[in-house]
């Protein structure tokens, strides 16, 4: 099997000259939007958390005014669910921004017609969320406000899957290409369920109040039985990952320690959440139980259900950077 | 080059389409228009005390409700009680504006919304007990319909002060999924919206109430079959003084429940026979003759808690753990199973039930008072109240006391207990306790 190996044809690249600071310079770009959606994620959970979608009425505007005329000091000043709401509108047209000059950089600098035609593609995603986001507010739809919320990570992902493809990584000559079927589709497997995972947390943030119990109870089964499959698939890439065939690939490592760092955490925070939330049901077992109380709108419970929603657009963002970078390093059939 | 990508690509726009396709399937486009669900399971159990189908007058019962408070998304206040000053104090407009509808804030930044926003979750959009979250919850989140609530000042069986309701929903309820809302109150933009709530929880509970009482009390004389309704529009053409007769009959229902929370009696001021120690464990005390006191009537509790009169340990356990003998449901329970005729402990007989809004009957636990944490309050007047007026709904009756009950506590005897119940969460004066009871 390894003379096979060795025998395969190193993988062609057809890239420009890495150190060419144009190509660089698409790069930082890619970055600069992909760590201005990230925060986006954050305030939109926030808003999620404090139902404060509907703090500002109006949109494009802000209770009349232009968007970035509003005055700064009724936004900092005024509550918090419009601080919010607004801060999340500034925030998403930074980044619609950010994904222009990204555009015009790539549009530029860069030699492949089809990355060019991504970050095109980026831009759009960015304009149709926040047009998504501005339909939630205009029909005052919940339904449109969970489209919105799960859409976010997958543009978020499309966003690292930019910055991954225009990186130095991606460009540099590696040895002879490996055929890694199972881990391609283990990393696969992991993005999708992890998509997935996050969908059916969407689904229970935007319940309607009126939602039958069975609803709620069903969706709750199908995200525990989701959170053991992501488990299940995070410890597997990290196992195969460890594989002698694997563990000498750069850049392969990190991501799959990250993914069980992610893994920890979100277990951690999802539980925190339910707790937040729900506080847990044995509250007259044990004095520390019987004494809490759950805090509405706190400020510590915020953040943790804030951070189990965010955490799970990294995981995903983490897990597609695994896939793009295993199928970068495995041989294909159309090489050999 | 470009086909390894195309796999990623094609995997972004499968997920889009899925996002898409199950959003539209599990959710709707369109959210269904809010309204108020009907008390099924109080209507399955009359039709199956009373053996008649009961849906034309459900319906009856369904509309005339509209007509008096409205749906969730525009409720208001019953004009028969609008019209009179007291009962115009019980729920004010603005509050049921800013409490009722979909989340959001106005033109004027005036927030909306508030019970969903808050509330709904558990409580339900009628505050029927049975939101999304419901099953989860232990205990159950409060069903307000019944008009009977379980923390309060008042007397036994009487209605809540308003600022009970306030502190409840203000404190929340340790141990349990009610969560405290003081975070509001401490800021400006958000200070009215407890009080808001409150409101709007007594809406709801009146609203409830008067439901139950159309169906359980007038519902039961109806003769349909002699062509007699409830509520029936069609005859303010046909025979106006029929209508107007029925109106009249719904309007004073209406009234008795309104004024059932009006004549809410707070509960007289208890007085202690000693200097109160302090509610926090470990219990401390100023001085020595103070613990030794302390311990001597809490010796005293404990013959009492374990005694027939008080008779505390039947349900709390002999060392105040909460494993007594008893076990029992609570009134909400009881309420669509026991008095339906419907064993709890069996699931063959309530498990039918369930697509009516059952949740699974949980008998009530007994609390235990180790834990030094007592919901309806752990300072020593809250204990005492609470052993004097009970818990209502609950299996936790109040005590039997002097003069009503011949040989019942006294007040001093009653002060006993509560320093026993305070005393049982600071282990070192339990051991002291029990080493006195070897002695």
């Amino acid at each position: 099997m390894e003379t096979e190996h060795r025998n395969l044809k190193p993988v062609q690249l057809d890239q420009p000259n890495v150190t060419n600071p144009s190509f660089q310079s698409t790069h930082r770009w890619a970055l600069s939007v992909a760590m201005t959606i990230f925060p986006l994620i954050w305030v939109g959970g926030l808003v999620t958390t404090q139902d404060a979608g509907m703090a500002v009425p109006d949109w494009p505007n802000t209770y009349g005014y232009n968007m970035f005329a509003y005055p700064i000091s009724a936004w900092i000043y005024g509550p918090f669910d419009l601080f919010i709401e607004h801060g999340h509108r500034l925030l998403g047209s930074l980044a619609g921004m950010l994904a222009i000059g990204l555009c015009i950089v790539a549009w530029r600098n860069e030699q492949r017609q089809w990355l060019r035609w991504l970050c095109i593609f980026l831009l759009l995603s960015i304009v149709m969320q926040g047009l998504l986001g501005g339909l939630r507010v205009r029909l005052d739809a919940r339904t449109l406000a969970m489209l919105h919320g799960c859409l976010a990570p997958l543009v978020f992902a499309l966003a690292i899957a930019v910055v991954v493809m225009t990186s130095r990584w991606w460009k540099e000559e590696v040895g002879p290409a490996v055929p890694r079927p199972f881990f391609r589709w283990l990393a696969i497997g992991l993005t999708i369920s992890a998509f997935v995972q996050l969908f059916l947390g969407a689904q229970l943030r935007h319940i309607q109040p009126w939602a039958k119990p069975a609803s709620f109870t069903g969706l709750v089964h199908l995200h525990l039985t989701f959170a053991a499959i992501v488990s299940l698939l995070v410890i597997s890439v990290a196992v195969v990952g460890q594989h002698r065939t694997n563990r000498q690939l750069k850049g392969i490592g990190w991501p799959t320690f990250i993914l069980i760092a992610l893994l920890l955490i979100q277990i951690a925070l999802g539980v925190g959440t339910w707790i937040s939330n729900y506080a847990l049901p044995w509250g007259d077992t044990h004095p520390m139980l019987a004494r809490y109380t759950i805090a509405t709108k706190g400020f510590t419970e915020s953040w943790i259900v804030t951070g189990h929603q965010a955490t799970g657009s990294l995981i995903i963002a983490t897990a597609l950077i695994l896939t793009l970078r295993v199928w970068r390093r495995s041989a294909h059939k159309y090489e050999k | 080059m470009f086909s390894d990508l195309a796999g990623s690509k094609i995997l972004f726009d499968i997920k889009i389409f899925l996002a898409l396709i199950a959003s539209i399937s599990l959710c709707g486009c369109r959210p269904e228009p809010a309204a108020f669900q009907p008390n099924r399971l109080l209507v399955a159990r009359m039709e199956s005390e009373l053996q008649v189908d009961l849906s034309s007058l459900e319906r009856q019962a369904e509309s005339a409700l509209i007509e008096l408070f409205g749906s969730p998304d525009t409720p208001h206040w019953p004009p028969v009680l609008t019209d009179s000053a007291n009962y115009s104090t019980l729920v004010d407009t603005y509050s049921l504006a800013r409490a009722a509808g979909p989340v959001g804030r106005d033109k004027k930044k005036v927030e909306h919304g508030l019970f969903r926003k808050h509330c709904a979750q558990c409580h339900g959009i009628t505050g029927d007990g049975i939101g999304p979250a419901a099953p989860f919850l232990n205990p159950y989140p409060r069903d307000f319909r019944r008009g009977s609530f379980k923390f309060k000042s008042t007397v036994q069986g009487s209605k809540p002060t308003f600022d009970d309701l306030v502190r409840t929903i203000e404190s929340g309820i340790p141990g349990t999924s009610m969560p405290a809302m003081a975070n509001l109150a401490r800021s400006s933009h958000y200070e009215n919206d407890i009080s808001i709530l409150a409101n709007y929880v007594r809406f709801l509970s009146i609203r409830g109430e008067v439901e139950r009482r159309l169906m359980m009390e007038l519902v039961r004389d109806i003769d349909e079959e002699a062509d007699e309704s409830l509520y029936d529009l069609r005859l303010k053409q046909t025979d106006p003084e029929q209508f107007a007769s029925q109106k009249a009959k719904i309007d004073e229902v209406v009234q008795r429940v309104a004024r059932s929370w009006l004549n809410a009696q707070v509960s007289k001021p208890s007085f202690r026979t000693e200097e109160p120690a302090a509610s926090a464990v470990p219990l401390t005390f100023s001085s020595a003759e103070q613990r030794n006191a302390f311990i001597a009537s809490a010796a005293r509790g404990r013959k009492l808690f374990q005694g027939e009169i008080a008779a505390c340990s039947q349900c709390h356990g002999t060392e105040g753990d909460g494993h007594g003998k008893l076990l029992d449901f609570d009134e909400w329970t009881k309420d669509w199973t026991i008095r339906a005729g419907i064993d709890p402990k069996d699931p063959k007989q309530w498990k039918p039930l369930k697509k009516l809004g059952l949740l699974k009957p949980v008998p009530s636990s007994a609390r235990n008072l180790h834990l030094g944490v007592f919901r309806s309050g752990s300072s020593p007047d809250a204990i005492y109240h609470t052993i004097v007026e009970g818990i209502d709904g609950t299996p936790m009756p109040a005590a039997a006391r002097l003069p009503s009950v011949k040989n019942g506590l006294t007040d001093e005897q009653t002060w006993d207990l509560v320093n026993f119940c305070q005393a049982l969460a600071d282990s070192d004066i339990c051991q002291v306790l029990e080493a006195k009871d070897g002695n």
